[in-house]
């Protein structure tokens, strides 16, 4: 799931070297944090946040085929929530 | 662009293997057919033709970096009816989605196949992560 995040994210951003997804397990679902340029924000997020929401889509049926849970939070390379 | 939307559609369906994109130029834009296996149709629509929606959206994104424009088209199979040589001696309902080549961006299936194609990943019900507003 964390490379479909990446490829995601990457096809979409005009920096792809500097997008950086995290992963991390949380009782039952797993928590990825996507990171990219601050020029790219708006690229990652959207118009009111339909890219977003898209990738957050596209994760969670992903998940389930694997029976878990999997959230996305975006943020740019500095913000460290 | 074509690598993408295999990615996102081999994360998504129970047989990755049957996934296959093609990929045409037409004039100004790309027009991609994914096609899968049948019984996977239903996770790469998504309820309300959602998944197919979102695969758009990120393919839009992405042509519109190339500096192009892309369509998705979603059906099963092949595409193409080299699988079935001879016809079928039973008159049974045909329930397959040929793309309409003039409108690629349709998200739902037709009507008269709904009894075979409910869009809805049997999967769905428990999984609320929590994105909605």
């Amino acid at each position: 799931m964390k490379d479909l995040i990446e490829y995601m994210a990457r096809a979409i951003v005009e920096h792809p070297d500097e997008v950086v997804v995290t992963e991390e397990e949380e009782e039952d679902q797993f928590v990825y944090r996507l990171r990219v340029a601050e020029s790219d924000m708006g690229r990652v997020i959207g118009k009111e946040g339909r890219i977003a929401n898209a990738m957050r889509s596209l994760l969670k049926v992903a998940a389930i085929r694997k029976g878990t849970r999997a959230i996305l939070e975006i943020g740019d390379r500095d913000s460290s929530a | 662009m074509k690598d993408l939307i295999e990615h996102m559609a081999r994360a998504i369906v129970e047989h990755p293997d049957e996934v296959v994109v093609t990929e045409e130029e037409e004039e100004d834009q790309f027009v991609y057919r994914l096609r899968v296996a049948e019984s996977d149709m239903g996770r790469v629509i998504g309820k309300e033709g959602r998944i197919a929606n979102a695969m758009r959206a990120l393919l839009k994104v992405a042509a519109i970096r190339k500096e192009t424009r892309a369509i998705l088209e979603i059906g099963e199979g092949t595409g193409r009816p080299s699988f079935r040589s001879e016809p079928r001696p039973q008159a049974e309902p045909e329930p397959e989605l040929e793309p309409e080549p003039d409108l690629g961006l349709e998200p739902e299936p037709e009507p008269e196949a709904e009894l075979e194609l409910e869009p809805e990943p049997e999967l769905e019900p428990e999984a609320e992560s929590g994105d909605k507003p």
